[in-house]
């Protein structure tokens, strides 16, 4: 069956497409539009202007002063973070750390010891068994 | 007689469709029918800074994979895009495919967010979230960014190659040469850049939305069409009030911002020339050594493919880059019907592949 509503829609849209791809591309409208931005944004700026003056002239704090201490806040809020995390990193890099260096040292031991047992019995000499590590005196 | 019988059957099935577009229609219009809930996988707030969130996905029941994706959506539209409802949500899919996921929310700027910069997004906010994942998770993320998500993704990745496991980029704009309408728009002589920005501090998001209209003028009678056309189905109804809420629910843009993206990116189209800066930072692409895929929408009427096409001469360095094409729209790589099983399948494919490579980003 032919859906006859599908293929007037497509037609509309095909028409209406190409209609309006050629109006947005067009300088003369773009130049309509842009000015129609720059009206009111220049009818804002007029107003945001007298009032800034008005503000600074009893010395209050403008709008844009606000604006930029709250954006230093926020700035500062996100450093304060950042460092937070940071350090949060290098405090588990460091654990890591640790963790790998008792791993060596324990394998470390366990081969001086191994090799100082094969050592002692392919001499068969008590001068070559380890010597015992000194205790420290304390005080 | 089998023709008579044929068209007998046309007819009852148009006259149904006709009442159930009637019965819907009353439903819509009375409020009995209303928006689904969006953004509903259950999720954490991991970051709250600046009015802006890093959710976590808590189920992590199916994950199979080290590397969580990180999502970095647009500044001009919201973060739910990616977790729109339960059967079109991208977050839902790629935990179900065994991964971990985070979404970035960059959240409604306000005051004082007039002189936010990009760096102020990408050093500040995303690599903030960057790091806290790495610390969580003690590996590098996944940047997934979506459209202008995309650009700050990239910068980041260039800026930080060694945080970055891999990059994923959606309808992600880096030939501004072949930026369409909005490249005409936005390099036009009668676009005063500077008095726009700094009469309006923030880009009201009704600008916004009647320029992305305005680029597919046909779009709100072809979804009011679609609406008479298939309004008898429940599930239809369902969908269409999501991503008609989510349209409909733009953001405004920090000034600032605004300003360094149409200036830097559209105008001087320096991705491509060079001399890109974020947050007083040189940006080289060259330095991002991860693995990269680019997604693009073969029917993009924001992003013209060609536009995101030009990847490959931009990340030299990646150690594998990818340019897939699909037949999507750009809103439709996301929430379509089907991406899940056109595009996401293959995405989830492709970064479960780095991963067994080992291609992918050191912890």
């Amino acid at each position: 069956m032919v859906d006859f509503s599908d293929m007037l829609f497509k037609q509309w849209e095909k028409g209406f497409s190409t209609f309006m791809d050629q109006l947005v591309r067009n300088q003369a409208f773009l130049t309509q539009m842009g000015k129609l931005m720059e009206g009111s944004n220049l009818f804002r700026m007029v107003v945001d202007r007298s009032i800034i003056k008005a503000l600074e002239s009893i010395q209050l704090p403008t709008r844009k002063d606000m604006e930029d201490a709250l954006a230093a806040i926020r700035r500062i809020e996100v450093e304060q973070q950042k460092l937070a995390t940071r350090l949060d990193l290098l405090q588990d890099s460091l654990t890591a750390m640790t963790e790998a260096m008792a791993t060596l040292g324990r394998v470390a031991v366990d081969t001086a010891e191994a090799s100082g047992c094969r050592n002692q019995k392919d001499m068969g000499d008590a001068e070559a068994a380890p010597s015992k590590p000194k205790k420290k005196k304390k005080g | 007689m089998k023709k008579a019988r044929e068209l007998l059957q046309a007819v009852k099935v148009e006259l149904q469709a006709v009442a159930g577009r009637m019965v819907n229609g009353v439903q819509l219009a009375t409020g009995a029918i209303k928006a689904p809930e969006t953004g509903t996988t259950p999720h954490e707030v991991v970051l709250d800074v600046a009015g802006c969130r890093l959710l976590r996905y808590t189920d992590d029941t199916a994950r199979k994979h080290r590397h969580p994706v990180l999502f970095v959506p647009s500044l001009v539209n919201r973060a739910y895009v990616l977790d729109l409802v339960p059967d079109r949500s991208v977050v839902r899919y790629l935990q179900a495919a065994g991964f971990a996921v985070y979404l970035l929310d960059w959240g409604i700027p306000g005051t004082g967010d007039r002189t936010t910069t990009l760096g102020d997004y990408v050093e500040g906010r995303l690599d903030l979230a960057v790091d806290r994942i790495r610390q969580r998770e003690k590996v590098c993320p996944v940047l997934a960014g979506y459209c202008m998500g995309g650009s700050l993704a990239m910068m980041h990745a260039a800026l930080h190659p060694e945080k970055v496991a891999s990059l994923v980029l959606l309808a992600t704009p880096v030939d501004f040469e072949e930026a369409g309408l909005l490249r005409t728009w936005a390099r036009s002589s009668a676009f005063n850049l500077d008095a726009f920005v700094d009469s309006s501090g923030l880009v009201s998001p009704d600008v916004l939305n009647m320029a992305f209209t305005m680029l597919k003028p046909s779009w709100q009678a072809r979804n009011s069409y679609s609406l008479w056309k298939y309004g008898w189905s429940k599930d239809f109804l369902r969908s269409y009030l999501a991503i008609s809420k989510w349209v409909n629910d733009p953001v405004p843009v920090a000034g600032e911002a605004f300003r360094e993206y149409v200036q830097q990116w559209f105008r001087e189209n320096r991705v491509m020339k060079g001399g890109l800066t974020a947050g007083g930072r040189s940006v080289d692409f060259g330095r991002v050594t991860c693995p990269v895929l680019n997604v693009i929408a073969k029917s993009d009427h924001i992003i013209p493919p060609p536009c995101s096409l030009a990847a490959d001469k931009v990340f030299t360095g990646s150690r594998r880059f990818e340019n897939q094409v699909f037949p999507v729209g750009h809103i439709g790589l996301s929430v379509g019907e089907g991406s899940f099983t056109k595009v996401w399948n293959r995405i989830a494919a492709w970064l479960a592949d780095v991963e067994d490579s080992g291609s992918g980003g050191k912890a």
